[in-house]
């Protein structure tokens, strides 16, 4: 995608914005759309951006699974910033669809790559993100294979998609399409299921459970 | 008076019931006799006496559940006042021409004591008892009726009033037990939510100051492109909100172990926390406590400045202790002057001071100084079980040995009232008497169901076989002297009814009173005699069940608010240990990062070691949230020194548990040397249980595992510099 992508920010501190603004505005190919203090402020019916930079925890109170779901739904990719919050919090916003989770004081070059990674709409692995849900037991019973499970352990302890692909000798290619997997699976577990009925039609829509075939 | 609780007052309202149906029993089985004719002609005023007393214990009795306690109480007072009228006032009522025999009503006190009981307590209701016997021994000296019947008549009523002044002593202590147990459950539930709530405000408002001191600290680090002068308003503003949470929170309580830990942390010793973790004391005590460990820590430092210091606070039945070691170069404490301040005055007079503290210090040139710190920790609240059971035991040993006396006396009394029948009479009391020992033998409280079976047969075989030579003799007439031993086999079931076997006994009084209703019918006994002799026995159990039955009740609901209580109370002492920590929290933020956030409030230029400073405080207080077991020395140090040197350092901990102290150590050695060689990137991480390793460290790109081996093993070491 080589059009300009435009991106709001939510945050509680107007300079975390102004920040993230001047950022945004230095790095090629984004452009700064909006400020807002809450995600209902952000929402409007005409949307007026493609990333939207969300605060983990705004003081609203209010979880980043539902922020994200709002925002997933107005149409916009999320990456999520933080400022090292606990990992219950960053397991929450990886349950809805985030592109990445962030930490604020992040070196600034890793940062603006981050944000044109997410502007592609691709995956920005962090280390925070992996070991939040490596060390998540909700992912002990998830349909995950072994390598993947190696993939992410090894994200989660520091290594980037380049070293895990050099110790596991795959393609780097390789290593980002197990964390995509890997995305979606927690995202799928994550998602309440209310009957028994409705986990088993998940089950066969995601893959996880084989159809019942006649004859 | 003291505001009277509903637990005190149930029993009351039990005991009036109770004391009302003694009253209904009485009358019939007298008003019985009076038809037949067999009392004298008592004058009016002294019926009317009878008659009022017994009314308003009956009256007593309908109405407790509606009046109140008071008008409950005097109610009692009037009835018991009315027993004891009829009791001094005989005399005069004894008509001129004389009587037969004096009424056995007269000595029947076990009504009356209950009524004592519920208008008094058992003083007034052990006097009552007392006073019938003896009026009923004196009047019958004094205007006929001292034969057999009549003494075994009062000798029986005695012993029956004082069941009635055990067992209903016993349920009014339970029922003030009960009413403790509810205050003191209340008084912790309202402790826990207010602790409960002060938690929530708190984590809030922590929660708060965290975020902006980090937004700031993170802004200021970063390379995030911000006006200066916003920057510097933000961060005097971040100042501002944690100078004025640590004011708000040094005015509350702390738990120990957050203030003990906070004072070894700031003395730099090692503190370490034995048995439970949640150890709760009273205010005074925490003080004394902390304020002694303190200055024992200031003294080390002062004295061994090089010395390892350890702290270790532990509970050990219900025994607090702390103990302050250094290994430094001690000394003799013989020869530290009496009255030097530091030791006398701030920790041995600082212990001494609350109750159940102590200290003592123990120190030799050359082997190190420890000052151990005792105190006892005080009950929580009055959560003791009730006194209750004591008593009862008490009155229960009171109630035998009146029980071997007095039946011997009737054994003895009977054969000189009926000579050549003493050996009748000394196997009948000496069955009761072998029953009432294999009772009281019970190893258990509730007697085995042999025991139990045994103790019912000998008692209703023991009134069987009595009542059978009684009625084969034709020296001996069914009635109450002759048939003496038919309350004391109904006696033997009364313990077992205190004893927890409530069936066994109502089913053995129930055989008892159909051996006796054919006994006498067979003898060709009046009815009146009949149900007189029934009557005692019949009572004596069914009562002692009914009441043991509320007893029980009352003590269940006892031990459930107890349960409560004590729940509440763990509760209340872990948000307490929580806030405490989260307040220790808020303490070291103001320590740390505030002389850094007023730097950037100042609006200077800011240089690299600067930003880099910044990052380091911004990087510990990450750690604070993320890092668990990790942020603790001496890898904290290294983490600071590589942040200073501009090193993105990252720790997480995500083992479900702390593990061994040992191991968590030579991990922190281990992750200190690889980021000691950092140049631009470190992520230190602690697995979760059940990996293929411990720990894992990556720096700038380099991947080292920690093995996940039970015990340390020195080949861990190997790992160093890979």
């Amino acid at each position: 995608m080589n059009a300009t992508t435009r991106v709001a920010v939510v945050d509680d501190h107007e300079l975390v914005a102004i920040g993230v603004r001047n950022l945004i505005e230095s790095a090629e190919g984004l452009v700064f759309a909006r400020h807002a203090t809450s995600v209902a402020e952000l929402v409007r019916p005409m949307r007026d951006a493609e990333l939207v930079v969300l605060d983990l925890s705004l003081r609203d109170g209010i979880h980043p699974e539902e922020n994200v779901r709002q925002i997933r739904e107005w149409g916009a990719n999320v990456l999520v910033l933080t400022s090292g919050e606990d990992p219950y919090l960053v397991r929450n916003a990886s349950r809805a669809e985030v592109l990445g989770i962030v930490r604020k004081s992040t070196p600034r070059e890793a940062l603006v790559e981050a944000l044109r990674t997410a502007a592609r709409g691709d995956l920005v692995p962090t280390t925070e993100w992996a070991s939040a849900l490596d060390s998540d037991p909700l992912l002990d019973g998830a349909p995950l294979t072994a390598r993947e499970r190696e993939v992410l352990s090894l994200y989660a302890s520091g290594l980037g998609a380049r070293d895990v692909a050099e110790m596991l000798f795959i393609s780097e290619n390789t290593v980002n399409d197990h964390l995509r997997r890997i995305r979606s699976v927690y995202h799928q577990i994550g998602r309440p299921a209310t009957t028994k009925v409705e986990l088993y039609q998940r089950g066969i829509e995601d893959g996880f459970v084989q159809a019942p075939r006649r004859g | 008076m003291a505001e009277v609780g509903p637990g005190e007052r149930s029993a009351r309202r039990v005991l009036a019931v109770d004391s009302a149906l003694l009253v209904v029993l009485v009358v019939a089985v007298y008003l019985s006799i009076v038809a037949q004719g067999g009392q004298g002609d008592f004058p009016l005023w002294s019926l009317s006496i009878g008659i009022f007393a017994a009314s308003v214990t009956v009256l007593a009795g309908v109405v407790a559940w509606r009046v109140s306690d008071r008008s409950l109480r005097v109610m009692a007072s009037v009835a018991v006042g009315g027993y004891w009228a009829t009791l001094l006032t005989f005399a005069a009522a004894v008509p001129a021409e004389g009587i037969d025999r004096i009424p056995w009503t007269l000595s029947a006190s076990a009504a009356a004591a209950a009524a004592a009981l519920a208008a008094s307590g058992q003083g007034l209701a052990w006097v009552t008892v007392i006073a019938g016997a003896i009026a009923g021994l004196l009047y019958r000296t004094l205007f006929g009726g001292l034969d057999l019947d009549g003494v075994v008549n009062d000798v029986q009523a005695l012993l029956t009033g004082a069941v009635i002044c055990v067992i209903g002593g016993h349920i009014l202590s339970v029922g003030r037990g009960l009413d403790v147990a509810a205050v003191s459950t209340t008084a912790a539930a309202a402790r826990e939510s207010a602790e409960r709530g002060r938690l929530a405000a708190r984590t809030r408002a922590a929660a708060v100051v965290h975020d902006e001191v980090l937004a700031t600290l993170t802004l200021a680090a970063s390379g995030l492109p911000v006006p200066r002068d916003r920057l510097a308003a933000q961060a005097r503003e971040a100042v501002s909100m944690v100078t004025r949470l640590t004011e708000k929170q040094a005015r509350e309580p702390m738990a120990l172990v957050a203030s003990l830990g906070n004072e070894a942390r700031l003395h730099g010793a090692r503190f370490t926390v034995r048995g439970e973790s949640t150890v709760t004391s009273a205010v005074a005590v925490h003080d004394a406590l902390v304020g002694a460990t303190r200055q024992a820590l200031r003294n080390s430092r002062q004295h061994a400045p090089d010395a390892v210091l350890t702290v270790v606070l532990q509970q050990v039945n219900g025994e607090i202790r702390v103990e302050i070691t250094d290994d430094g170069p001690g000394f003799d404490p013989a020869a530290i002057a009496q009255d030097r301040l530091g030791i006398r005055q701030s920790i041995v007079g600082r212990m001494a001071r609350v109750r159940g503290g102590s200290a003592e210090i123990e120190s030799a040139p050359g082997a190190g100084t420890v000052v151990r710190l005792l105190c006892s920790t005080a009950p929580v609240g009055e959560l003791t079980p009730s006194e209750g059971r004591g008593a009862l035991r008490r009155g229960v040993t009171v109630i035998s040995v009146a029980y071997v006396v007095l039946q011997t006396i009737c054994a003895i009394l009977a054969s000189i009232a009926m000579p050549g029948t003493w050996q009748l009479q000394l196997a009948v009391l000496g069955t009761a008497l072998f029953a009432a020992e294999v009772l009281r033998r019970s190893p258990r409280r509730v007697p085995s169901p042999w025991r139990t079976g045994v103790v019912v047969a000998l008692a209703c075989g023991g009134l069987a076989v009595g009542a059978t030579a009684v009625y084969l003799s034709d020296r001996m007439t069914f009635n109450y002297g002759t048939m003496w031993f038919a309350a004391a086999f109904a006696f033997l079931l009364v313990p077992l009814v205190l004893r927890g076997r409530i069936p066994a006994a109502l089913a053995g009084a129930g055989v008892i009173v159909v051996v006796l209703v054919i006994a006498g019918v067979l003898s060709g006994a009046a009815a009146p005699q009949i149900a007189q002799v029934t009557f005692r026995p019949l009572v004596l159990v069914g009562l002692a069940a009914a009441l043991v039955r509320v007893v029980d009740r009352m003590q269940r609901r006892i031990t459930a608010l107890h349960r409560d209580a004590l729940a509440s109370a763990e509760r209340e002492s872990w948000t307490l240990a929580e806030r405490s920590e989260l307040t220790g929290r808020v303490a070291e933020l103001a320590r740390t990062a505030v002389p850094m956030l007023e730097r950037i409030g100042t609006l200077g230029a800011v240089t690299d070691v600067q930003r880099r400073e910044y990052a380091r405080c911004e990087g510990e207080l990450r750690d604070g949230l993320r890092a668990g077991s990790l942020a603790r020395e001496p890898l904290a140090a290294t983490v600071a020194a590589a942040r200073e040197r501009g090193v993105d350092v990252l720790l997480l901990d995500d083992s479900d548990d702390v593990g061994g102290d040992r191991q968590i150590r030579l991990i922190l050695v281990w992750m200190a040397a690889a980021i000691n060689t950092a140049q631009s990137r470190a992520v230190g991480r602690l697995l979760p249980a059940g990996r293929d390793a411990r720990a894992t460290i990556t720096v700038d790109g380099r991947h080292t595992k920690f093995p996940a081996s039970p015990v340390d093993h020195p080949s861990v070491m190997s790992f160093h510099g890979e």
